[in-house]
């Protein structure tokens, strides 16, 4: 379970003054729920799931993961702990251009082994059959968006994360890939993960166990919008 | 930790300038590793050059042009040896043999060297690979490098190699038959027409007509710019004998004359006798070995250069590295982000900049010893020294100076990225 407590977080602007990016937020999220967290342009969501990727430290407030304070850990503990704990999902899909398919699934394995083990490799190459992405393609940039997105989120689920973080998932593929996409992730929360995903897609919404609303920093409302959920498979971890 | 695939990544993203990079560093390798393994090459090979000149006996003057003139075969001073002095050299029964030279004539480029047939089976190592050595004036002993054969005749000209109109140089009257050629002595020597000295002298009127010695003495001295001939129509060459004794009031003075020592006391006692006013002896070693000096200060003086050039060159590559870097940052900025430890951006920023290096050192070092392959053949051409170019210790000493250098230097860029902090490179991308 994540549990956040009264978080805040200011920045320093350029020009030197304060911005106030999170305020106060408190909010909780269990394993085996879809959560969308939606809010218009600079209000604060992103910044929300960099703290629940430790990828920030909350100005104050504390963030719980389990019995792990991560506001306690230094930098390179909470890299460690996102790489056991989290698989992140970018907008723009942030994969190695000049790698293949298999090679940019690959990529968190080489975070802590010099050599890929055969079983990592069977389950890239299993994650890849997955989501229908040829795992022997050439580099990437020549794929399809709704291919790399897919691909970045095989790489995702590489090291088996609890934690799903997605950042606009599906702002930058088609309808049908943001079908599949969307899918996929109330499917991986069915397998008792946790799946956050910061989005303005309705459809995201839609399908999302709770969903949060933040505006200027505040959560303004949890508008608890179950949605049905449907049985489907997902990709076992 | 795997760092590599993403840094073969990265190189192929920017691989023209990539290219860029390791040929400036092969460049910048290749010079310094050149320069050392010429100058070692030329030390040895003249040196070797040399080996077989125990001692040179010359008119006092620049020690290092009478070594040019007699070993190397270098047009030089006009300055002669006084024919008494030259008897006495040539005479001294502490040498085993005393050879005279004298220049001043050439065929097709090949200078024409006057001197004895002793000195031509030294240089040859006791024996001619092809024929024999010259038994009367109008014979000769050609250098292995000649392209002249065994039988052929010729008529020199006036006037040395250097320069010489091969169309319309003003020849002697003489016709020279080949009987011998000698063996590869990697000198001058091999491209050289060796002739009993007689002929030379003869050529210039200078053996038998004494009256005319002092005017004839200056062309036959190395240098003969302004060289007139001397023409001996009717003169009997083949019928005068060759190889001494060297009388005095006949033997005209020499530029320069090489000693054979019986032994290493004799070698020495030699030059100490012939060190007066008028004569200097010495070991073509002793000349050679300053110039080493000077040659060696130099080439310390360049490999210095090469190192601050090539760390200035290491330098602007690990900048333009840190502009490139700035377009990878995204990906090291996401690579954080999907749980990257720092230590692991810091081997991909170092292992990307230490390919270039290693790559740049590599190929520098046998494109080093490729360009001075290239300089030898272009020196040997030149002058006629043989020159046999190798990788050495002291290369391989300076390549790794420079590959670890830039190992060093590497870390600079590596160091630089993995300090950002991620949060702060997540909200800039």
């Amino acid at each position: 379970m994540i549990r956040l407590t009264n978080i805040s977080a200011r920045f320093v602007d350029p020009m030197g003054g304060e911005i106030q990016a999170l305020q106060s937020v408190s909010l909780q999220f269990e394993p085996g729920n879809f959560y969308t967290i939606i809010g218009p342009s600079g209000s604060g969501k992103t910044t929300l799931l960099h703290i629940i990727a430790a990828i920030l430290k909350p100005s104050s407030g504390d963030i719980h993961v389990g019995d792990v304070e991560l506001g306690k850990l230094n930098e390179g503990r909470r890299d460690a702990w996102r790489r056991q704990n989290c698989g992140l999902i970018f907008q723009d899909f942030r994969l190695i251009d000049e790698l293949g398919p298999l090679a940019n699934v690959l990529v968190p394995s080489w975070f802590t082994s010099m050599v890929t083990k055969p079983a990592m490799r069977s389950r890239a190459e299993a994650l890849l059959s997955h989501f229908k992405v040829p795992s022997r393609s050439g580099p990437v940039a020549a794929l399809s968006r709704g291919q790399q997105q897919r691909i970045a989120m095989a790489r995702a689920l590489l090291l088996e994360p609890e934690i799903i973080l997605a950042d606009e998932p599906t702002a930058s593929v088609d309808k049908a890939n943001a079908e599949l996409i969307i899918e996929e992730m109330h499917n991986l929360a069915r397998q008792r993960k946790t799946v956050i995903c910061v989005s303005h897609d309705e459809r995201v919404a839609r399908r999302a166990d709770h969903v949060f609303e933040i505006e200027d920093g505040r959560l303004v409302r949890d508008r608890d919008e179950a949605a049905p959920r449907v049985a489907t498979e997902g990709v076992s971890s | 930790m795997n760092p590599w695939p993403i840094v073969l990544a990265a190189l192929k993203r920017y691989r023209y300038t990539v290219l860029a990079f390791v040929v400036l560093i092969v460049a910048g390798t290749a010079l310094s590793v050149a320069i050392i393994s010429q100058e070692r090459a030329l030390r040895s090979g003249s040196a070797q050059a040399a080996e077989k000149f125990d001692v040179v006996v010359a008119p006092v003057a620049s020690k290092t042009d009478a070594l040019l003139t007699s070993v190397y075969l270098q047009p030089g001073s006009s300055r002669l040896l006084s024919p008494e002095m030259t008897t006495r050299v040539l005479n001294d029964e502490r040498a085993a043999f005393a050879s005279p030279l004298a220049f001043g004539d050439s065929y097709r480029r090949a200078p024409l060297v006057g001197a004895t047939a002793p000195l031509v089976t030294h240089l040859s190592n006791s024996v001619l690979p092809e024929g024999r050595v010259f038994e009367k004036m109008t014979e000769a002993v050609i250098g292995s490098a000649v392209d002249l054969e065994l039988g052929d005749t010729f008529s020199p000209s006036h006037g040395t190699h250097e320069g010489a109109d091969l169309d319309h140089a003003e020849g002697h009257d003489v016709e020279i038959t080949i009987v011998g050629r000698m063996a590869p002595t990697g000198s001058p020597w091999d491209r050289a027409i060796v002739v009993p000295v007689e002929l030379v002298w003869d050529t210039h009127g200078l053996l038998h007509d004494h009256d005319e010695d002092e005017a004839a003495a200056a062309t036959v001295a190395a240098d003969d710019h302004e060289h007139e001939g001397h023409h001996h129509d009717g003169h009997e060459h083949a019928d005068h004998p060759i190889g001494g004794p060297y009388l005095a009031g006949e033997t005209p003075g020499i530029p320069a004359a090489v000693l054979k020592a019986g032994t290493v006391a004799d070698a020495y006692r030699l030059r100490q006798d012939y060190n007066t006013d008028e004569s200097m002896a010495f070991f073509p070693a002793e000349v050679l070995i300053q110039l080493y000096q000077t040659l060696g200060d130099v080439r310390q003086l360049m490999t210095v250069m090469a190192l601050v050039t090539q760390a200035l060159v290491m330098l602007s590559i690990v900048a333009s590295v840190l502009i490139l870097f700035r377009l990878l940052l995204p990906q090291f900025v996401t690579l954080r982000a999907i749980g990257a430890p720092k230590l692991y951006i810091f081997f991909i920023a170092w292992g990307f900049v230490a390919v270039l290096f290693t790559a740049g050192v590599a190929i520098g070092l046998g494109a080093g010893y490729l360009l001075s392959r290239g300089l030898s053949a272009i020196i040997q051409q030149q002058i006629g020294i043989a020159l046999t170019p190798s990788i050495g210790q002291q290369e391989m000493l300076l390549a790794l100076s420079i590959w670890v250098l830039g190992l060093v230097i590497a870390l600079l860029p590596a160091w630089h990225l993995q300090r950002r902090p991620l949060a702060e490179a997540m909200k800039a991308y």
